[in-house]
């Protein structure tokens, strides 16, 4: 039996006040693109979270490719590209140098697939990282999401920012790691970010999972805008 | 008004921590006093003798003491002139640090907040002298207070010039006020630099020891503070409005320059510790180069204030070694005092650094990467331990060869002795702090700095206040002792590399535990 992507129970993260992520039951299989939707708050930055182990949970487990993702953290990144919802301050570094920099802790990245991005999403490489504007500093973390061409992509709020060339240029290259066999899991406000790219959602509200169907099935009131039908 | 209050909102935390340490210093060193100072006159007339005998070697450092004698002086010397330090790097970091507010409103509130801390000093000082059954002149209190204040905003004024024209605003900062400063105290030895002094505004805050009996309060040279103030602070609200905006004046983006898709080519990023000092490179040779200019001036002006020893026949028995100890003693409490100090703030620079990885997301970019959080804390430590040898070494070769130029004896091994003894106070504070920002992210540099003065009060004034021995061999300050002066302490030894070990290892356990990014 092929091992899940990814495979989640009872996952729980109890921020207080009523805020976090709870009692997630949630399975992708590999090769599959899975939407979170969900308004702010809703839990999907924090599922996505406790998936890279960058947060551990109150209780529950996450496992992905088989691997736990807090005792085997390390293994589990080999083999993720992230993207976090909130791109990262790098100051004064260029953005070769951020690139350089994430290549060498993360090893076996090649030069000519960064060359090739940053053409793609034209990013200048040779500006600092504080003059980037914010559709910039977006296209660098799709860029750093990408360049090792990993197993599970983890995309939150990919397309926020971004202008419409590019846009369309990370669907194409969301649509060409798909089809190279990589597995998605992208969150997102919007439906139609979610539509774009996926083939089943997962609805979160309030840090709960209520309902998971295939795309076609999504409600024609939840797909804009989403927050009407999106109570948080 | 309201961007003032805005201000002062944002760092009521900041403005707390530093009247707590004010307050501390002052009644610490007050109620301090009266333990060791003992209560008839010949035993106050023998105690302020030997301050006065220490303050011979650390003459380039600091103006002699007026009578050291008496609660007040002590006070002065002991609580006023580090504290005034203290608030100079809260005025640096302040006037240096990125902010969305106006100028002028900063620099009204950094005033506002400097006047709170040091009327939190002058209680500490009226309290603290009262619990020992004697009282202080009150004029004499208030003026030490304003004094503080005069010259916390005259380096504030000359930060925020510096803020609006280098992007590397805190370092350049930092570096011209440790000039500013040796300018003044380096031209009580070197009679040249006392027609250039004038330009130092610690020049104008050592014309007034307002505090001890028979002290004044020089009028025309705190005049001169405000007026650096109140013109340092016009200067920089008028480049401000001049410059390009969210850009300093030097700032070398605004240049057109060629698009480009390459990936770089520096291999330093590639490998671990460099990586982890390659953004701040600048700043860190900067600073082991102003460490071994400064270990040359010292050795100079120590060479200077001994003039009349050297010009003794030397054929005078005993006399090459009183100087070979007196010249161990002077550069113990000059260069290496200096050098700890200077670690202090590496080490500072280092933690906040990790604070701002956490808090800027770059943390949780490096953990996105197969990289484990024991690797990162590890790595950290590690990058700190080199930055501290290269300083070490560089300042300690420099005291070496200056000392043989100019035909001083020092012993080679306690030289050395010295210089590994830096690097293992850098890793012991760099390990504290390395657990506060693991485990308090957002505390991390209050606690921080609560914990590096707590060190140096216990140094200081532990035993007099009746602290346990325990808690006083847990200060890297006492620790490392002075190692030029005496042979290092094998247990001292010991226990500084214990207390790296354990803290390192309750580091790398806090970083496994916390969550990132939440």
């Amino acid at each position: 039996m092929a091992v899940a992507a990814i495979r989640t129970s009872s996952l729980t993260k109890d921020h207080g006040g009523g805020r976090g992520l709870f009692d997630l039951d949630l399975q992708v299989s590999a090769h599959d693109a899975f939407g979170l939707l969900g308004l702010e708050g809703a839990g999907k930055t924090t599922a996505i979270r406790l998936l890279m182990g960058m947060i551990r949970p109150t209780r529950g487990s996450a496992y992905v490719f088989g691997l736990d993702c807090v005792r085997e953290a390390v293994e589990v990144k080999r083999r993720v590209g992230y993207m976090p919802g909130e791109t990262p301050e790098f100051g004064s570094l260029r953005g070769s140098e951020i690139v350089a920099y994430l290549a060498g802790l993360r090893g076996g990245v090649h030069k000519d697939r960064v060359r090739e991005l940053a053409e793609r999403f034209d990013v200048d490489l040779g500006r600092r990282h504080r003059d980037y504007s914010q559709g910039d500093r977006q296209k660098l973390s799709i860029v750093l999401a990408f360049m090792h061409d990993p197993d599970l992509l983890m995309l939150d709020e990919p397309s926020r920012d971004l202008d419409e060339t590019g846009a369309a240029e990370l669907q194409a290259l969301i649509d060409e790691a798909r089809t190279a066999g990589t597995t998605i899991l992208l969150a997102s406000r919007t439906a139609a970010e979610i539509e774009r790219h996926c083939e089943v959602v997962g609805l979160l509200r309030r840090g709960k999972l209520s309902r998971v169907m295939r795309i076609e099935d999504l409600p024609e009131e939840l797909e804009e805008p989403s927050r009407k039908a999106l109570p948080p | 008004m309201r961007a003032i209050l805005r201000a002062l909102s944002e760092a009521r935390w900041t403005i707390f921590a530093f009247a707590i340490t004010g307050f501390a210093m002052t009644i610490l060193q007050s109620m301090a006093y009266f333990r060791m100072a003992g209560h008839t006159f010949a035993e106050r007339a023998a105690f302020g003798y030997s301050l006065s005998l220490q303050a011979v070697a650390s003459e380039v450092l600091f103006q002699p003491p007026v009578r050291p004698e008496t609660v007040a002086g002590y006070v002065e010397l002991r609580a006023l002139e580090p504290l005034a330090i203290v608030f100079v790097v809260w005025a640096m970091l302040s006037a240096t640090a990125s902010t969305s507010l106006r100028t002028v409103s900063r620099a009204a509130a950094f005033a506002i907040s400097v006047f709170i801390a040091a009327a939190a000093a002058c209680v500490g000082v009226l309290v603290g002298v009262a619990s020992g059954g004697e009282s202080v002149g009150g004029l004499g209190v208030v003026e030490a207070g304003v004094l503080l204040v005069a010259l916390a905003i005259a380096c504030y004024a000359i930060c925020l010039i510096v803020a609006q024209i280098t992007p590397a605003a805190t370092v350049v900062a930092a570096g011209l006020l440790l000039a500013l400063f040796f300018l003044n105290s380096l031209s009580r030895v070197f009679a040249q630099l006392a027609t250039v002094r004038w330009l130092s505004p610690f020049r104008y805050y050592d014309l007034s020891t307002p505090l001890p009996p028979g002290g004044h309060f020089d009028v025309l040279g705190f005049a001169m503070l405000l007026a650096i103030a109140l013109l340092g602070t016009a200067v920089a609200a008028v480049v401000f409005t001049r410059r390009g905006s969210g850009a300093p004046v030097l700032s070398a983006s605004a240049k057109p320059r060629r698009t480009t898709h390459e990936p770089t080519h520096v291999s330093l990023l590639a490998f671990p510790v460099a990586r982890d000092l390659y953004p701040q490179r600048i700043a860190l040779a900067a600073w082991c180069i102003a460490a071994a200019a400064l270990g040359v001036l010292l050795v100079g002006a120590a060479r200077a204030s001994m003039q009349d020893l050297l010009a003794l026949p030397r054929g005078l028995p005993g006399l090459p070694q009183y100087i070979f100890v007196f010249y161990s003693q002077v550069l113990g409490q000059t260069w290496f005092d200096v050098a700890l100090l200077m670690s202090v703030a590496v080490v500072f620079a280092f933690v906040a650094r990790w604070v701002a990885d956490d808090r800027k997301g770059r943390l949780e970019a490096a953990l996105s990467a197969p990289y484990s959080r024991s690797a990162v804390a590890l790595e950290r430590l590690a990058a700190l331990a080199f930055t501290a040898a290269a300083f070490a070494a560089l300042s300690g070769l420099a005291v070496a060869f200056t000392s043989r130029a100019m035909n001083l004896a020092l012993d080679s091994t306690r030289l050395l002795d010295a210089c590994l003894l830096l690097v293992l106070f850098s890793v012991v504070l760099g390990a504290a702090g390395s657990l506060l920002s693991s485990s308090l992210p957002r505390a991390a540099m209050a606690l921080f700095g609560v914990l590096v003065l707590a060190g140096y009060l216990d140094d200081q004034i532990g035993g007099p206040l009746g602290v346990p021995r325990w808690v006083q061999d847990m200060s890297p300050f006492r620790l490392v002792g002075d190692p030029l002066a005496n042979a290092v302490d094998g247990r001292s030894v010991v226990l500084l590399l214990l207390l790296t070990l354990a803290l390192a290892g309750s580091s790398i356990l806090a970083m496994q535990r916390r969550d990132v990014g939440a």
